[in-house]
């Protein structure tokens, strides 16, 4: 793969290059990288197993809901320290000197990122493909009579909102990271405003009414709930929703959260690009006190 | 060719860096001197481009650091006072990953990798972690990583901090190389006898003014007009002071406590040569006769007066 990239001389493919050896070099020394790899080649050995022994439709849900989640935790702890890091490990200035337009910097760290969660996400497609396309069992079919999925596309678009949500997820992470002076502190501000949009939020909301149109569409907005819908679309007489699957088809197609977290995407790179210009660090992140001392 | 014009960087009241301007030729290494807070970093941060001057600018080979930032950064190789490196990467990933961004084709990048390795004395580690390498090489790999691009100015800020005395002659050699080759060097460093074992210019900086600036002979005599000459005579030293007094250029002569003779020199090395002649055709048997090595300290501590901005 990094043979491949060397074909293209980007100097945004450094960073890629870089993420991808850090990912898959079993030499590096590090334990704890050692330790998430085995995890996740853990997790996927036991959902391998457990695909087997389950129907599509179920398979489905737990391998869509799953990467969703995994997502959720891998990205930000991919991409906290992608600016915050570097200038804590003071490695920014070496960036900073190089003959790199902040755009390219950005795009290099987001595609670095990016090229984890398609790892990711290539990895899962067996369990995608296998859920929709694998032959029915005729004696499992009689006991889970309604659980087929019936309509392929949906599949797709689950896929899309997970890739579309992790974008604009990578790119808040930046966004977060590019305003830190410390990468912990970004990891904690993006773990927390993660936490209060899609847990905190979504339950405050469904407590006060989930009949009014607006908590339906902030609802629906929620990576988790469309994923629900497609997989209640996808499987015919399933409720993931648990409000009926004809409820929202109408109102939120499943393209719609995909194009805001794309537009999410876009304006968090322009704000992370804006706050790394030319000799802005040295002003921005150097507290007044000091610089006046 | 370096050239800097009315430098100036300011943060509200504070002025860091005051209306600095010299000029550097390719092969120049140039000590830059100041106490901490002197304004050394705030200069080469301003010249490497991550720090925008208020007023004047600098130019290194025609480009200009505020008007073509990128061409600058193609010609320049920093290395900052403070630094870390990607631990997660070998030695030559860390020089494949700025090649690339410095823009070497791929088939170009492993040898100009193994030249830099080769250079910086690094070559046995180009599988090495660089969480694995000492303090030392991992100076010297970063100042690989300056030279990957093959840049025509390189700035050092304090290179030589944290260093044992090995790794420091190992620097010097390196530094005294990268002149050789035609690149200018500017080295900010407090070690200044070291300094003076490799620049062939010097620059005195103190509350972001140029104090002095030229050769480093030529800043010595600017605060020491008068030079020193050590001479050192078996049997009998009556009359050397006297006879020395005597000669043209001497403006003063005493016995020290070592039982050596110094002699205040001002004028030129023929009055230095006629002195040596006369003492010797006096009788005085003379078995040392050396001029007192230049002194950067004595020079700095003439110069300055230890404010910090």
């Amino acid at each position: 793969m990094i043979r491949l990239m060397d074909t293209f001389e980007s100097p945004l493919l450094g960073e890629r290059k870089r993420a991808i050896r850090k990912i898959m070099n079993p030499t590096t020394s590090k334990g704890t990288n050692t330790a998430i790899r085995a995890l996740i080649l853990l997790l996927y050995l036991v959902l391998a197993v457990y695909g087997l022994s389950v129907d599509n439709s179920a398979l489905l849900a737990v391998i869509s809901f799953a990467l969703l989640t995994a997502l959720c935790f891998l990205t930000p702890a991919l991409l906290h320290s992608a600016i915050a890091g570097e200038r804590e490990k003071r490695t920014w200035d070496f960036l900073a000197v190089a003959p790199l337009t902040a755009s390219q910097i950005i795009l290099g760290k987001f595609s670095a990122g990016m090229s984890a969660v398609l790892m990711l996400m290539l990895a899962c497609s067996p369990f995608f493909l296998m859920s929709t396309f694998r032959p029915v069992d005729p004696e499992m079919s009689l006991s889970y009579p309604t659980t087929f999925v019936t309509q392929p596309q949906y599949v797709l678009y689950i896929a899309l909102t997970i890739l579309t949500f992790s974008m604009a997820l990578a790119a808040f992470s930046i966004l977060i990271s590019s305003r830190s002076r410390r990468a912990f502190t970004a990891q904690g501000v993006i773990l927390g405003l993660e936490a209060l949009v899609l847990l905190i939020f979504p339950t405050f909301l469904s407590a006060i009414s989930t009949d009014r149109i607006y908590v339906r569409l902030l609802t629906a907005l929620s990576p988790y709930s469309s994923v629900s819908g497609s997989l209640d679309r996808a499987v015919e007489g399933s409720d993931f929703y648990g409000v009926g699957s004809d409820a929202l088809p109408m109102l939120i197609p499943p393209l719609i959260p995909c194009a805001t977290y794309l537009i999410f995407t876009v304006l968090c790179l322009i704000w992370s690009e804006r706050t790394i210009r030319f000799a802005d660090n040295d002003v921005r992140f150097v507290k007044a006190r000091a610089r006046n001392s | 060719m370096l050239e800097i014009r009315n430098l100036r960087k300011t943060y509200g009241d504070l002025v860091a860096v005051r209306d600095l301007s010299f000029t550097l030729e390719p092969g120049d290494i140039l000590g830059f001197i100041g106490t901490n807070g002197a304004g050394k970093t705030t200069t080469i941060r301003m010249v490497s481009t991550l720090l925008e001057p208020t007023s004047g600018t600098a130019s290194i080979n025609g480009f200009d650091i505020q008007r073509d930032p990128m061409g600058v950064r193609r010609l320049i190789g920093y290395m900052p006072d403070f630094f870390g490196l990607y631990d997660d990467v070998k030695a030559w990933e860390y020089l494949d990953f700025f090649a690339n961004i410095y823009g070497i084709p791929s088939k170009q990048r492993p040898s100009v990798i193994d030249n830099v390795l080769e250079l910086t004395d690094l070559t046995t580690k180009r599988d090495a972690f660089v969480q694995s390498l000492s303090r030392g090489m991992q100076q010297r790999l970063c100042l690989a990583r300056c030279l990957v691009h093959d840049p025509a100015l390189l700035l050092l800020d304090e290179p030589a901090s944290g260093l044992d005395p090995r790794a420091r002659a190992e620097l010097r050699e390196l530094i005294l190389e990268l002149g050789r080759m035609g690149k200018i060097v500017i080295v900010s460093s407090h070690i200044l006898p070291e300094l003076a074992g490799f620049c062939n210019k010097v620059g005195v900086i103190e509350r972001g003014e140029l104090l002095a600036f030229g050769g480093v002979g030529e800043v010595v005599r600017s605060v020491q007009p008068h030079r020193k000459v050590h001479a050192r005579i078996v049997g009998e030293l009556d009359g050397v002071v006297a006879t020395a007094m005597a000669c043209a250029g001497v403006s003063d002569a005493r016995i020290d406590n070592s039982g050596s003779v110094v002699i205040d020199l001002q004028g030129s090395h023929e009055d230095q040569a006629e002195l040596l002649k006369t003492l010797l055709a006096k009788g005085h048997r003379i078995f040392e006769f050396r001029e007192e090595a230049v002194n950067l300290e004595d020079v700095f501590l003439k110069l300055t007066r230890g404010d910090v901005n």
